[in-house]
């Protein structure tokens, strides 16, 4: 996540109509809201202003916000006056502005049928971006306020929430609106792409299959929320599955349990399963050869050595790097986070890609019963229009791990390869990484023996 | 099989396993009629330490026969966070496995932990030798290691014929400690050929925190780009650390 980019944004919602947004006439045209709703907010030193979807200012291959307004607007065209109905893919959002006192609801398309897919991360890998921008948009919010440690049985919404959630199965959703869904637009083209929302008056949910597993989890007064994660990991159940469980607080002793905002849920989950695998990684061999594994997918590189060593892991990532647009010339932004053996004890600053791409790397280790010290080089190019979640780290490098890799006996052969392959020069990442730098400078004393 | 030791200060116990946990969170330690012994490496081999308690060190010694003894340290650490002035009797029950740490002061606490198998590799000898020697105080390596690491992950030593320096530069800036015969921190200096040799401070800081209080003194030796050996002078016994070189 850059973080370089969270602006101050400025109080005012200036009221721009789409002509004063996007140079195109007939762009505009076509995306002109005759019956929906669109206000816009402008953070301080916005570019997107001046380009109006014209100039390419960012630096981008297209333009981020004539995506997100052209599903935005296809998806509430079709809901209609003040109430949604359709099925949950199933899907909730707990936010993590003001906590304790967070919003939560149920996120649902104005569709029926099966929607699984559109809140299933692990299936989207490969998709175009346009198909992911669309998922997220269709999806229009529900929200109600409540505490996070608001008991079990005392708000009826947050108890379906809380059910739909643990459901197996897409559920047939009808909630009613105190105001009309919509979605005041960023002009920043940095902002995670998510579609309408309003408060709820009243929410209907149909017949529930809740997942046995899920389910097993929510009924033990007395597991731990991170031995219910493992458990659920251990018996299979997809990483977003138990996020979302996790997220509207059904594990844990029953007095501890509360809501976790999404984002950080994620985080939780990929941590907690990634340090337990870890500690089986460290009881296996080290492997024979340096490994490089690549894989390339919505414009994001990435480039992963294994090096046989003991358990060690970096992850370092380099946004929009060798292109003219990059706002600050040489000076790149790069963010990345290092742990030894014995792992870490502070929050890593790059921030959830971290745990992501971490569990992807030990599930690996684990899977095929090795040990490495794991170096992970990522760039984003500029067809990454915006950020569409942590998920984009987790299954791309799993996608790079199910993949051989190119097996070298010397360091310098595997160096030579990554670095033909990425567009910063291997002394911008040498600056940045632990890992890089102790593999050539660092002495073992085995060679003083 | 009979292990029995008792110490006046459980404290000692305490510091001594603090100086291993710098480098490992497990450890295998050998009783013998001498003392206790460790070695060990930490997992990426960067550093070892070569430990010794000398059975006078203790107020009562008895080991019968020559055992080794696998300890989770961070875990018995946790346990002894809370001791203050107490006196100590250690036990091994070999048949069990357990470890009994017996505290004694106004009244008695009884914590028994059980031990873990390990499979400890055979450490050989390290075949350095080292050009130069530098005694310090440790509370002035303590101090430089700490400023250095807020600059840089790499400290450089360098001795010429009369003078020993630490350095340290990064982003942020450098820090620098000149030390030279009439400085009261460098009770001595030996330099057969001016050296300089640079190591990782993620080590030295661990190393350095957590020795630093068992011994007022340190020898530092080392070689142009050979490894760093970092003796303590404890009162009964011995603490060398190993580093292996940074080599630019």
């Amino acid at each position: 996540m850059r973080k370089d980019k969270i602006t101050v944004f400025s109080r005012s919602k200036l009221g721009l109509d789409l002509a004063r947004l996007i140079d195109d006439p007939m762009l505009a045209k076509e995306l002109s809201p005759s019956n929906v709703d669109v206000s816009y907010r402008v953070p301080r030193g916005s570019l997107c202003v001046l380009c109006k979807g014209a100039r390419m200012l960012c630096g981008k291959a297209r333009c981020p916000i004539v995506v997100r307004l052209t599903y935005y607007i296809r998806s509430l065209s079709r809901v209609r006056g003040l109430s949604l109905d359709g099925s949950s893919p199933p899907s909730v959002f707990v936010g993590r502005i003001g906590y304790p006192h967070v919003y939560v609801g149920p996120l649902t398309p104005p569709v029926h049928g099966d929607t699984s897919i559109m809140d299933m991360p692990e299936l989207w890998f490969g998709k175009p971006l346009d198909e992911i921008v669309e998922y997220r948009f269709s999806l229009v919010r529900g929200r109600f306020r409540t505490r996070v440690d608001q008991p079990m049985g005392s708000n009826r919404l947050l108890d379906e929430v809380r059910d739909l959630a643990l459901s197996s199965l897409s559920v047939d959703v009808e909630m009613t609106f105190r105001r009309r869904p919509r979605r005041v637009f960023i002009l920043d083209d940095e902002v995670q792409p998510f579609g309408a929302s309003a408060p709820v008056r009243s929410l209907r949910i149909g017949t529930l299959k809740l997942d046995y597993r899920l389910e097993k989890a929510y009924s033990d007064y007395d597991l731990k929320a991170s031995e219910a994660v493992l458990d659920l990991y251990k018996s299979g159940v997809p990483v977003s599955k138990i996020q979302r469980a996790f997220s509207v607080g059904a594990f844990g002793e029953l007095k501890r349990r509360r809501l976790v905002p999404t984002r950080w849920s994620i985080t939780a989950v990929d941590s907690i399963v990634s340090k337990a695998l870890i500690e089986r990684v460290k009881d296996n061999p080290v492997i024979n050869e340096y490994r490089v594994y690549e894989s390339n997918y919505l414009d994001n590189r990435f480039e992963i050595l294994m090096l046989p060593e003991s358990w060690s892991y970096e992850s370092i990532e380099a946004w929009y790097p060798g292109t003219v647009w990059n706002p600050r010339g040489e000076d790149v932004a790069m963010y990345g986070d290092y742990e030894g053996y014995y792992g870490r004890t502070t929050y890593a600053d790059m921030g959830g890609c971290y745990y992501a791409a971490r569990l992807a790397v030990a599930e690996k280790l684990v899977a095929e019963g090795r040990q490495a010290s794991v170096l992970i080089l990522r760039e984003a190019h500029p067809g990454y229009i915006m950020p569409v979640g942590v998920w984009q780290v987790r299954e791309n490098v799993r996608n790079a791990l199910r993949k051989p890799p190119l097996k070298f006996d010397r360091l310098e052969d595997a160096l030579r390869h990554i670095f033909s392959k990425l567009a910063l020069p291997m002394e911008a990442w040498l600056r940045k990484s632990t890992i890089l730098r102790n593999a050539l400078h660092q002495r073992k004393l085995p060679a003083y023996y | 099989m009979v292990l029995r030791l008792r110490m006046a200060e459980a404290k000692t116990w305490k510091n001594m396993l603090n100086s291993l946990s710098a480098l490992v969170d497990e450890v295998c330690i050998t009783a013998d009629e001498e003392g206790l012994k460790v070695k060990a490496m930490d997992p990426s081999h960067v550093s070892m330490v070569d430990f010794e308690w000398s059975r006078s060190a203790f107020d009562e010694y008895e080991v019968d026969k020559p055992t080794t003894i696998g300890l989770n340290i961070k875990e018995v650490l946790k346990l002894l966070r809370r001791i203050s002035g107490e006196s100590m009797e250690l036990s091994f029950d070999e048949s069990t496995g357990r470890l009994e740490m017996k505290l004694i002061g106004r009244y008695t606490r009884r914590f028994t932990v059980s031990t873990l198998q390990l499979t400890g590799e055979e450490i050989p000898p390290l075949r350095v030798e080292f050009d130069v020697s530098a005694k310090v105080t440790s509370s002035c390596l303590e101090r430089t290691v700490v400023d250095a690491a807020t600059v840089s992950d790499i400290l450089k030593f360098k001795a010429t014929e009369d003078v020993f320096v630490m350095e340290a530069s990064g982003e942020l800036g450098e820090v620098t400690v000149e030390l030279d015969r009439t400085s009261e921190a460098l009770l001595d200096l030996q330099v057969r050929q001016p050296s300089e040799a640079s190591y990782s401070l993620t080590f030295l800081e661990d190393i350095v925190k957590s020795a630093s209080d068992l011994a007022g003194t340190v020898s530092v030796e080392f070689s142009t780009d050979k490894p760093l050996k970092l003796n303590f002078d404890v009162l009964q016994g011995k603490l060398i650390y190993y580093i292996a070189p940074y080599v630019e």
